[in-house]
């Protein structure tokens, strides 16, 4: 029968294309986004931020993590959630608290973003007092230790694997810029909401990021919006038969058309500004030029919420990002300059000739110590990116010499700048 | 889609080798005539994938068929393997409906640019008398030209090369000396852009000229 | 939703050609045995002792979105691979691919053996070093190397005197590596499971004397060595589907 082979080799082929693994990651915990901090008041949240050994959970979580509060503003409400960083596989907690429990507890998911790994955990701070733990409810002693005790899970399942937190020490509070590439995250990490929307600009600062960059495009109509890519692509957005350059869609057709990746609208830098300075503590803002063409509105804009920011009394710098030349050459089109601060992707000779207040080197350079040094002896602050290896992640932050890392891994950034000491 | 690639993998297969004893031995030192044959064809072409349709349509009709035509330069050496190029123009889909501000038209076509490679499941010296020898399959790989047209609020067409693949297979009915008519099913697929159809051809092969 | 009864009666109609066309060929037209061997590179068959071969030609890698994100082309290399035989059933094999800002040096042994006059397999294992390095002002001063080593298995089919299919199947284990950017360096020397590859190969004269293999090839991995600047992140095997074209010389 000489069918016979015919019949395995085109098995084999079938059992080779089943292998094709379509990779998903779902939160498998629902935030409640309660606003107000529950039994955390102030003082507690300030005395639980740190840096953490890993008694139980060690083997999937590493041996030490850093523990970080931040919050989103909606009007009058504050939200706030824990994020618990740590050094294996771009790994982080996101806890937010839990108002009906009587004691310290926090709930949550788990996740790893180099992988699909994820879950649900719950956990409780209590006080460790003359060796035993207490239930702690602010107000820590000399010889207290703070434990955070519970457990994780896998996926949706039940957690049920113990996993204990003890405090080390605090965070390291050396000023250091944590940024987040596209608005918070790739979309290749299988991340909940789309790169460069609103709700991963809302989340940025619980992956551990203190500023973002986000990738401005135009319309053909001449709205100023986020989106990274030259075209219209299933990498970004749902299927819809669209396709090219999104230069070639005015704003309207976009917003009836075109959905990102995880059903958001494709916002404008107003709304994305808008966001970052009512809903966030994002001090940093870096507008990435994606265009080609004038930069008169995205410097009306910028100057619109740098002066919003100023008199609201927020800590905000919004810049603008020169990656190329043509993008310079935008900039010395502009009539007026002031109130314009920049950021130069390019050598340091162009740097200086832009007065350009913050230098911006690839990573794939290296650490240009030379370059880096005498630009920062001339005040100029210096951010390397878009810097994603973990293991050189950690040898940049070690080197101490910049200022801020750009990467898509702001949990892993954020994990080495905080254990720092 | 999987089990259409076991299918046409079998039918290759099965044809390839129960047709062996039908040859001559193709690895003779002598080299045999080559000939450059041009085909043109068209027919009807079916989207075979999921498309998306913006849920803010509302009475959303769509269309999976339409009318494909492919032209296709082939080097016909002395043996069984052939090589060749082949373009054209492949409908993948169009819907409509209507949105806030008027009716919508959306419709999405490609022109693929691919490099082809050929095989008659049977490879005879001498005439085209077997079935086996009219039966061919074909791939291919290269670039899909996806080419969108919008009208909603305005009039958009705009294109992006997507790299993606073609498999087809194919019966050829001489009926001259330097021409055939031939009837090829195929299977387009832009992978970047998810797009894939079935086409179905009526073709006109030109044996243009040997040496 | 109507496409999956259409894609399916399609399928059908080819399976039935397929199965008529068989019966219809079958046990009329006996498989005869070629005489000689058939030049193959792929094929899981040793060369003659003492003998070598060779062939060249380019394979095409098609980037993972993953990596490459919107940009989704074709990568060639030049692909290049000699083989000795060492005794009746036992080769040597050697393997470079090369892109030259990238190349791939293998080596390898290889065991092969008839199982009928048809069909034929070979087991055996390659050790491949790559290297890479980028110098472009203002964007690279990177370089990096690594060591990955192949067990493979392949089984051949002479589907009829001129035409044979190879389909191997290897497993891709991750060895060393080192990367470099400036003066920071990274280095990864443990052993693990980088992922698998399928590969589909039909070697044949083409014109003339000429013998050519043309195959596809799918590797399912963690890590490709011809995607190393792009400093892939993800622990998940990413797919690269291949297409191989080569002279055998």
């Amino acid at each position: 029968m000489r069918v016979i082979p015919y019949v395995l080799i085109s098995f084999l082929f079938l059992v080779f294309l089943g292998c094709r693994k379509q990779y998903e990651a779902p939160v498998p915990y629902e935030f409640a986004n309660a606003p107000g901090a529950g039994r955390f008041t102030a003082p507690v949240r300030q005395s639980i931020e740190g840096v953490y050994g890993v008694t139980d959970g060690a083997a999937q979580f590493g041996e030490q993590v850093a523990l970080k509060w931040s919050y989103v503003l909606d009007g009058a409400d504050t939200t706030h959630f824990l994020s618990i960083f740590t050094g294996v596989d771009v790994c982080f907690f996101n806890l937010e608290v839990e108002p009906q429990a009587d004691i310290l507890a926090l709930t949550g998911y788990w996740r790893k973003l180099v992988n699909t790994e994820t879950g649900r955990t719950r956990l409780a701070v209590r006080v460790k007092r003359n060796g035993q733990l207490q239930r702690y409810s602010g107000g820590l002693t000399a010889g207290d230790t703070l434990v955070l005790d519970g457990v994780y899970g896998n996926r949706t399942a039940e957690p049920t694997q113990k996993l204990t937190f003890t405090y080390r020490r605090p965070l390291n509070q050396k000023p250091f810029s944590i940024l987040a590439h596209r608005s918070g995250g790739r979309t290749s990490d299988l991340l909940s909401v789309s790169e460069n929307s609103i709700e991963i600009i809302r989340l940025a600062s619980r992956l551990g990021a203190t500023g973002i960059e986000i990738d401005v495009r135009y319309t053909k109509d001449g709205v100023p919006i986020l989106y990274h890519d030259n075209s219209l692509n299933l990498r970004l957005i749902q299927k819809n038969g669209l396709d090219g350059a999104i230069e070639k869609y005015t704003y309207q057709q976009l917003q009836t058309f075109v959905r990102l990746i995880n059903g958001e609208r494709i916002p404008t830098l107003e709304e994305a500004l808008e966001t970052i300075l009512t809903n966030t503590t994002l001090n940093f803002v870096w507008l990435d030029t994606k265009y080609i063409g004038p930069m008169d509105k995205v410097q009306a804009l910028q100057q619109k919420f740098r002066q919003r920011a100023i008199l609201a009394r927020r800590d905000l710098r919004i810049v603008i990002g020169l990656p190329t030349q043509g993008a310079v050459d935008a900039y010395n089109a502009l009539p007026d300059k002031e109130n314009t601060p920049i950021l130069c992707e390019l050598d340091t000779a162009i740097t200086r000739s832009l007065n350009a207040r913050i230098w911006a080197p690839r990573w794939t350079l290296g650490p240009q110590t030379e370059e880096v040094l005498a630009m920062k002896s001339e005040n100029r602050t210096v951010f390397v990116w878009t810097l994603d290896e973990p293991k050189f992640i950690e040898q940049f932050i070690t080197e101490g010499r910049f200022d801020g890392i750009l990467s898509n891994y702001s949990p892993v950034v954020a994990y080495y700048h905080y254990i720092g000491q | 889609m999987k089990n259409l690639f076991i299918v046409v993998l079998t039918v290759l297969l099965a044809g390839l080798s129960e047709t062996a004893g039908a040859q001559s031995d193709s690895s003779e030192t002598k080299r045999g005539p080559y000939t450059l044959v041009v085909s043109v064809g068209g027919g009807l072409s079916y989207y075979s994938t999921r498309l998306g349709v913006p849920s803010s349509l509302e009475q959303p009709t769509v269309s999976r068929f339409g009318i494909p035509a492919t032209l296709r330069v082939m080097w016909h050496p002395d043996h069984r393997l052939r090589l060749g190029l082949e373009t054209g123009l492949v409908p993948m889909y169009s819907y409509q409906g209507n949105a806030p501000a008027s009716r919508a038209r959306v419709r999405v076509s490609a022109i693929p640019i691919l490099l082809v490679f050929s095989m008659p499941l049977a490879w005879l010296s001498g005439t085209e008398r077997s079935l086996a020898r009219r039966l061919a399959v074909s791939g291919g790989t290269g670039a899909y030209l996806i080419r969108s047209h919008l009208e909603y609020a305005g009039v958009v067409n705009s294109s992006r090369p997507s790299v993606g693949w073609m498999l087809g297979g194919s019966y050829t009915q001489p009926i001259g000396r330097k021409f055939r008519v031939a009837t090829e099913l195929k299977w387009f697929n832009a992978s970047a852009t998810e797009d894939a159809a079935f086409v179905l051809q009526l073709q006109l092969v030109w044996r243009a000229f040997s040496w | 939703m109507h496409s999956k009864p259409i894609r399916l009666w399609l399928s059908g109609a080819l399976l039935a050609a397929s199965v008529s066309l068989a019966a219809a060929q079958g046990g009329r037209q006996p498989f005869q045995q070629p005489d000689e061997r058939q030049p193959e590179i792929y094929f899981p068959q040793a060369p003659r002792p003492g003998e070598w071969r060779k062939s060249l030609g380019l394979i095409f890698t098609t980037t993972p979105p993953e990596l490459t994100e919107e940009v989704r082309v074709s990568v060639p290399a030049v692909d290049f691979n000699l083989q000795k035989g060492l005794s009746k059933k036992l080769f040597l094999t050697g393997r470079l691919q090369t892109q030259f800002v990238q190349s791939n040096l293998g080596l390898g042994l290889r065991w092969a053996t008839p199982l009928s006059d048809r069909l034929f397999l070979s087991v055996g294992d390659d050790m491949t070093g790559w290297f890479g390095a980028l110098l472009i002002k203002d964007v690279f001063n990177s370089q990096a190397y690594g060591l990955q080593n192949f067990p493979n298995l392949s089984l051949g089919y002479r589907l009829n005197r001129d035409l044979q299919l190879t389909v191997r199947g290897e497993g891709i284990l991750d060895m060393y590596y080192r990367s470099k950017v400036g003066t920071l360096a990274v280095v990864d020397n443990k052993w693990q499971v980088n992922g698998f590859a399928v590969s589909f190969v039909l070697e044949q004269p083409f014109y003339g004397n000429q013998h050519v293999s043309l195959g596809f090839r799918a590797a399912y991995s963690n890590f490709n060595w011809q995607f190393w600047s792009l400093y892939d992140t993800f622990d998940r095997n990413l797919f690269y589907p291949q297409v191989i074209f080569g002279f055998i010389l």
